[in-house]
């Protein structure tokens, strides 16, 4: 009888593996075969070496003219539309060639490099799927897990493993995945291309229930409850770190796992959406803290309100040595499990961007963070005959209370950075649309650079986009920011214009007007043309800029000085 | 349907929890966290020298000049501590009346890899590269300086610093051996100690009258040295310097480095000047 079961299991098996086989064949009429990709290259034949890169006598591209970061990726995809038995659906093959030899200015030293950045293999299943390979993904707000790239920043921060994704009911989502973080090009640095876990890894799991989806009355009220749990654990084989403390020789015990879990509540309804957050990560001694022994926490709520013309926003955040790496050595942007989201806005305007704040990771915050945005509708004494949206938010982070000592990053109680915003956004008429805005900013440079004063800054940002003809739009920005620290005042002036929408001119002027003992009064300029036509964009350009920080999700990357024939060129199809 | 949901969901969990208990979460108590070992001690004569990267600007740099006394204290003779300020990082740069930087010590910083945008404080021991590059973190010092000692050397070296009666001119007198033929490449440094001046300071704000320990001025001849062979009896090599007349003697010392091919220091010496 169990020789038969067990017979029987085993065909069921060979058949569903049959059926899975069968459809890779493209023969099928209904299955579809298609490839999509994308490629980007962004250049710089610097003229003058004003960042002494090019001086650099360690870096290979000492004596290389042109510097750039150049990305294809290329994903294939096949598609099954008939059902089957194991409710396969699909498959995608996904890769990413990255020459990166000679980068641009700015990145971390580790960055260069050229190989294979992103090798997958993901097969799509009515319940689910499964993805063998570098592995991407976020645990509820990314507290203690978010994987990403970012370009810009030269970040990737993927797992070379596995992730599983399982649905298997209505209203129940669990993940599973593990593996080596990449960090820059470390699976280079043995034979086993990422796959050698003895150094390195980390585990995760996240479950996550829609509990609305099985309650009818929440159902029938149009509420959603949402409730979530993560827990993540990262493994490195153990360093021999020393110490040394009134004459005596210490090494430290290092906790090779380092277990951090993560709990979630989210409602949803009427167009309220609120949710609290708790993470938790047990000791984690690291270079960044000091090899202290803390534990990490980080708390946050959010409570948001959106209608037609009206939305409200309301956030809170305290994080406490939540920094969360693959690699207790590992400094930077590079080699961080998880992403703490930011709480102060994301600034576009070049002016108000001058300041950004970056996340304390390891001495820790309290964020704030308030929005309202009204559109007054169309018609009305307001609103004008196309409608008038003013936004309004202020953002606040301040230091923890607790003495924080251990912190790299010196930790002092005490306001960090503060941003209030008023954004006025008004289309006069056909052609004109107007945006303006105000912001008060203050940024502790101490805290968020590591040296420097508390700056406070006021800026006033006017854009215009005018419809000069069907085929000829003009844009301009005039921007001033006012402050009496660091390097002064700044202005700046974009005009760009947009010919048959595909072929744009633009130029800026920034001047430093200075006004402190730091002024720089110096001219930065920049001249660029660009052409877009279907999925293709190519630019080029004359670029004489300052040195800056270029921020995203609260992680910024050091730009220096930088001057020099700029060239681009992306694709997607 | 219901039914279902709860039981799927107890399965999950339970793998869940599984997964979570084999792979689990080390905590180590208190009274655990360190494990006295023996103080690692080079019994050879060679000393070490560890190039600590500093700036005025530089906030948490008072800890790592901090860190670096502490094993100066621990190790006496057997490490010198030299203080580079490299005028290629932002943190040295400002206030004129401030400026510690030489061209050497940019030299040097460029070699090992340092830029504008190098987090401060940074060093390194004996221009070693470890695993992460020549910079280490302060917190690693300890931890390489242990690795370093247990490598003895076989190259010899003493030096002695006099100046003229006028105390415009320095000769260094630089003595090296070896227990085989070495090929090495013999620098000499002049060194300044106790320098008071600004430094931005880790609880805030700017302290005048800080100390600046062990700044190094500039070195004789060529920063990376002249070429010399070591051999199995001493040999010696005298170096003539100008000294500025107004210069404290008593806060100049003279550190001679010898290196190996690889550009590695394989034995130090300091004396100050008599």
């Amino acid at each position: 009888m169990k020789g038969e079961r067990r017979h029987s299991v085993l065909k069921k098996g060979l058949t569903a593996l049959s059926v899975f086989i069968f459809q890779f064949s493209i023969a099928a009429t209904q299955d579809t075969v298609f490839v999509s990709g994308s490629v980007q290259h962004d250049g710089l034949f610097p003229t003058r070496d004003v960042s002494g890169v090019r001086s650099h006598p360690r870096a290979p591209w000492a004596k290389i003219d042109h510097l750039s970061n150049n990305y294809l990726d290329l994903a294939v995809h096949y598609q099954c539309y008939d059902s089957n038995a194991v409710h396969f659906r699909g498959l995608h093959a996904d890769t990413r060639l990255e020459l990166n030899q000679w980068p641009l200015l700015g990145y971390e030293a580790a960055f260069a490099g050229h190989g294979i950045g992103r090798l997958s293999l993901t097969a799509d299943f009515e319940w689910g799927h499964i993805t063998v390979g570098d592995v991407y993904g976020q645990f509820g707000s990314g507290m203690l897990l978010n994987l990403y790239e970012n370009r810009d920043l030269g970040i990737d921060n993927s797992l070379r493993g596995a992730k599983i994704s399982l649905m298997p009911v209505r209203g129940l989502h669990l993940t599973l995945l593990g593996g080596k973080q990449r960090r820059y090009w470390n699976c280079y640095e043995d034979k086993a291309w990422g796959w050698n876990y003895t150094q390195d890894a980390a585990l995760g799991a996240d479950l996550e229930l829609s509990v609305g989806q099985w309650s009818p009355r929440m159902q029938d009220a149009g509420v959603e409850l949402t409730l979530g749990g993560s827990y993540v654990s990262r493994y490195e084989q153990n360093d021999t770190i020393l110490t040394i403390q009134d004459g005596t020789a210490y090494m430290y015990n290092l906790p090779r796992w380092v277990g951090a879990g993560e709990v979630r509540a989210e409602v949803q309804g009427h167009g309220w959406d609120a949710l609290v957050e708790y993470a938790y990560k047990a000791n984690d001694p690291t270079m960044e803290n000091l090899y202290s022994y803390r534990p990490g926490q980080a708390l946050l709520m959010s409570l948001s309100y959106s209608r037609k013309g009206l939305s409200l926003l309301a956030q809170v955040k305290r994080s406490d040595n939540m920094s969360f790496r693959s690699s207790r050595k590992q400094t930077g942007i590079a080699g961080r499990l998880n992403l703490l989201p930011v709480f102060t806005p994301q600034n576009t305007y070049t002016l108000a961007a001058l300041y950004p704040y970056a996340t304390q990771y390891v001495g820790g915050e309290w964020a704030f963070q308030a929005e309202v945005c009204y559109t007054w509708p169309r018609k009305t004494k307001m609103g004008g005959r196309y409608g008038t949206t003013l936004k309004f938010s202020a953002a606040h982070v301040r230091g923890l209370k607790e003495e924080g000592s251990w912190a790299i990053n010196t930790t002092t109680e005490g306001e960090y950075y503060t941003d209030i915003h008023l954004e006025l956004n008004k289309k006069i008429n056909k052609r004109w649309a107007l945006n303006a805005l105000l912001m008060y900013q203050t940024y502790n440079m101490q805290v968020i650079e590591g040296e420097g004063e508390i700056v406070r800054t006021g800026v006033a940002v006017l854009e215009n986009t005018v419809k000069l003809t069907d085929q000829l739009v003009l844009r301009n920005e005039l921007q001033y920011l006012y402050t009496r620290q660091h390097e002064g005042q700044w202005m700046y002036i974009l005009l760009e214009f947009n010919l048959w929408h595909q072929l744009t001119l633009s130029g800026t002027w920034e001047y430093n007007i200075g006004g402190t003992p730091g002024e720089l009064k110096e001219h930065y300029y920049t001249a660029e043309v660009a052409y877009n036509r279907g999925a293709h964009r190519i630019a080029a350009g004359y670029i004489n800029t300052g040195s800056g920080f270029n921020c995203s999700g609260g992680v910024c990357r050091y730009t220096p000085k930088q001057e020099g024939v700029k060239m681009s060129y992306s694709f997607t199809w | 349907m219901v039914s279902r949901f709860i039981h799927i969901t107890f399965r999950l969990l339970a793998v869940v929890a599984l997964a979570v208990i084999s792979v689990g979460c080390e905590v180590i108590s208190e009274g655990d966290r360190l494990i006295a070992i023996p103080l690692p001690v080079d019994t050879t004569d060679r000393t070490h020298v560890l190039i600590e990267y500093t700036g005025f600007r530089c906030v948490n740099c008072p800890k790592a000049a901090q860190a670096a006394e502490e094993l100066h204290q621990t190790y006496g003779d057997r490490l010198i501590i030299v203080s580079m300020h490299p005028a290629s990082n932002p943190f040295t740069q400002g206030v004129a009346r401030y400026d510690y930087t030489c061209d050497e010590a940019d030299e040097y910083y460029k070699y090992m890899g340092g830029s504008a945008t190098t987090p401060f404080p940074t060093g390194n021991i004996d221009f070693v590269q470890s695993d992460h590059g020549y910079m280490s973190d302060y917190t690693d010092w300890a931890t390489l300086l242990a690795a370093a000692m247990a490598a003895p050397t076989q190259v010899y070296l003493s030096v002695q610093a006099t100046a003229n009666a006028a105390g415009d001119s320095l000769t260094i007198r630089t003595t090296y051996s070896a227990d085989a033929l070495t090929e090495c490449r013999l620098v000499t440094w002049i060194v300044e100690d106790s320098v008071q001046g600004a430094q931005a300071m880790p609880e805030g704000g700017a302290d005048t009258h800080y100390i600046h320990r062990h700044i190094l001025r500039r070195a004789i001849g060529d920063p990376w040295g002249k070429a010399v062979t070591a051999r199995p009896f001493p040999d010696e090599l005298v170096n003539t310097a100008p000294l500025q007349a107004e210069a404290e003697l008593r806060h100049y010392s003279v550190v001679a480095v010898l290196m190996d091919e690889n550009k590695q220091i394989i034995n130090a010496k300091q004396t100050t000047i008599q």
